[in-house]
C-alpha cells in the first residue's frame, strides 16, 4: 500500500487533504476557499498538521485575543518575513508571498477570529491573491459565517469532519501500538469508548501495547484484556460504599 | 577538501544570502544578484540561478523568447543580459541540483519543526505519525535524536513523555550538526552548547 507508513488512510486526513486539493487544482472562475468543521478532539488540527506539512502551506492558529495586526503579523512570521509597519503593508507583503509561492494558507481556530469580526481580513488576502484557502473551525462555523455573506461565497466547499472508527483505529495503532496486534473486538471498545476522538484512541492503543508488553504476547483481543478500564477522559464515577 | 560545518564557513549564508536578494527583487540579472550580495562569484551566482531556473523556481525572461537568439546577434544592438524572474516562492532557499532535483537531506528535520509548532504538545508517536508522508519518512531514531537536541538547546521542554514546543525562532529548522552541536538557520548562531555546557 503507497500509504503505508503514513496517517494518510485515517478519514479525517483524507478529507482534510481532499478539499485542500479541490482548491488548489479548480479552475480560475471558482472560489478557493474550504472550511473544514467539526466538534473539537476529532482529529481536525491533527488532520490539518499532516496536510500542512505535505503540502508545505502555512499553518495559523487564531487565539482569541488576536487583533487583526496580530493575525497578519503571525502569518507573516510563519512565511519569515520581517513584518512591515502598518496593516495595508503588512496584507500587500502576505499576498505577495502567497502569490509567488504557490503555497495553500490553512487557518485554525477560524472560531476566534469570527468572533472578532476579522473575518474580512481573510477574505482581502483571498482576493489578492487567489491562494487556495483552508479554514478550520468548530461545528457551528459555517452558521456563523452565514452573517458574512460575502465571505461566505467565496468559499468553494464545507467539509464537515468526522468521528474516528474501527479502520482509523487501526492505521493509527501502526504508530501507538506497533509491538502487538490488536484484535477487532477490543479495538471496536476502543473506539466506543473515545467517542470519535482521535486522542482517547492513541492513548488507549498506547495502554494496550504496554499490557501486552507486560503479559509477553503479540496479540491481544477482549480475551485478554479482560476488565481493565480504558481511558475515557471522563472523570472517574463516585463510589459511595 | 570537505565542507566545513555551517557555522564555520565565511559567508555563512551562502545560498540563504544569494536566495534572499532573489526573493527581495523579484524580477533580476545575474549581476544585479551577484551586486546584491557582494562577494559571491559570478559563476556561484550563475550556477545557482540556472538549477533554479531548472527546478521551476525561476523563469527566464528576455527578448531571446520572443524574437529569437538571432535578435540578440544584430550588429549594433547593446547587449542584453537575460532577465530572471521569480514565479515559485519557498522561505529555505532551494537546496537544487544543477539538473533542477532537490536534495532530500534535511527533509524529515524540516517536516518534524513544522509539526511540532503545529502540535505544540506532543509524544513522540504523535511527530512520527504527523511527519511521515508518503514522499519522506522519519525513523524513529531520528526523532528521538532531533526531540533529543531540541531539549537540550531549549526549544522543547520535556514532560514525561511529552514534549512541548517553547521556543519558536523562525520557519527554517535547526540543525544537529555532526559535532554535536545545534545551529539555528533562522538565527544564525550556535544554539547548543552555550559556553560550559555539554
Amino acid at each position: 500500500m503507497e500509504n503505508n507508513g503514513t496517517i494518510a488512510p485515517l478519514h479525517n486526513v483524507a478529507l482534510c487533504m481532499k478539499a485542500l486539493e479541490r482548491a488548489m487544482k479548480r479552475p480560475r472562475y471558482l472560489p478557493g476557499m474550504v472550511c473544514f468543521y467539526g466538534p473539537s478532539g476529532w482529529g481536525k488540527s491533527f488532520a490539518a498538521c499532516h496536510v500542512a506539512v505535505k503540502y508545505k502551506a502555512y499553518y495559523v492558529e487564531c487565539r482569541s485575543t488576536w487583533s487583526k495586526k496580530a493575525i497578519l503579523a503571525a502569518i507573516l512570521k510563519e512565511m519569515g518575513v520581517a513584518q512591515a509597519r502598518t496593516v495595508y503593508e503588512m496584507t500587500d507583503q502576505i499576498i505577495d508571498h502567497l502569490r509567488l509561492g504557490g503555497q495553500p494558507l490553512i487557518v485554525d481556530e477560524m472560531d476566534h477570529i469570527v468572533d472578532k469580526r476579522a473575518v474580512n481580513i481573510i477574505r482581502d488576502l483571498y482576493d489578492g491573491s487567489g491562494a487556495p484557502i483552508l479554514l478550520i473551525g468548530e461545528e457551528r462555523i459555517p452558521m456563523k459565517l452565514k452573517k458574512w455573506e460575502r465571505f461566505h461565497g467565496r468559499v468553494l466547499d464545507w467539509v464537515p469532519a468526522q468521528p474516528s472508527d474501527v479502520e482509523d483505529a487501526r492505521v493509527l495503532s501502526q504508530f501507538y501500538c506497533a509491538q502487538a496486534t490488536i484484535r477487532d473486538d477490543l479495538l471496536s471498545l476502543i473506539v466506543n469508548v473515545a467517542k470519535g476522538s482521535v486522542r482517547r484512541i492513541c492513548v488507549n492503543l498506547a495502554r494496550v501495547e504496554e499490557e501486552a508488553l507486560g503479559m509477553g504476547i503479540k496479540e491481544i483481543g477482549l480475551e485478554e484484556w479482560g476488565k481493565k478500564t480504558l481511558w475515557t477522559g471522563e472523570a472517574p464515577a463516585r463510589r459511595l460504599a | 577538501m570537505s565542507m566545513k560545518p555551517v557555522h564555520q564557513r565565511g559567508h555563512y549564508e551562502g545560498r540563504d544570502a544569494l536566495w534572499g536578494a532573489i526573493r527581495e527583487l523579484k524580477r533580476f540579472t545575474i549581476t544585479q544578484v551577484a551586486d546584491e550580495t557582494s562577494g559571491y562569484h559570478r559563476s556561484s551566482v550563475s550556477t545557482y540561478i540556472k538549477s533554479l531556473v531548472a527546478a521551476g523556481y525561476l523563469e527566464v525572461e528576455t527578448q531571446v523568447e520572443t524574437q529569437g537568439l538571432a535578435s540578440l546577434l544584430q550588429p549594433g544592438k547593446p547587449f542584453e543580459p537575460v532577465v530572471y524572474k521569480l514565479v515559485k516562492d519557498a522561505i529555505e532557499p532551494p537546496r537544487v541540483r544543477r539538473d533542477g532535483t532537490h536534495v532530500t537531506q534535511g527533509l524529515g528535520r524540516d517536516q518534524m519543526w513544522r509539526v511540532m509548532r503545529i502540535l505544540k504538545r506532543f509524544i513522540l508517536e504523535d511527530l512520527i505519525a504527523a511527519s511521515n508522508t508518503q514522499e519522506h519518512k522519519v525513523s524513529k531514531e531520528e526523532a528521538k535524536t532531533y526531540c533529543r537536541y531540541l531539549v537540550k538547546a531549549g526549544y522543547l521542554r520535556k514532560e514525561g513523555k511529552a514534549y512541548i514546543h517553547i521556543r519558536y525562532t523562525g520557519p527554517k529548522s535547526p540543525q544537529v550538526q555532526k559535532i554535536r552541536q545545534v545551529w539555528d538557520p533562522n538565527l544564525k548562531e550556535v544554539v547548543w552548547p552555550r559556553r560550559g555546557e555539554r
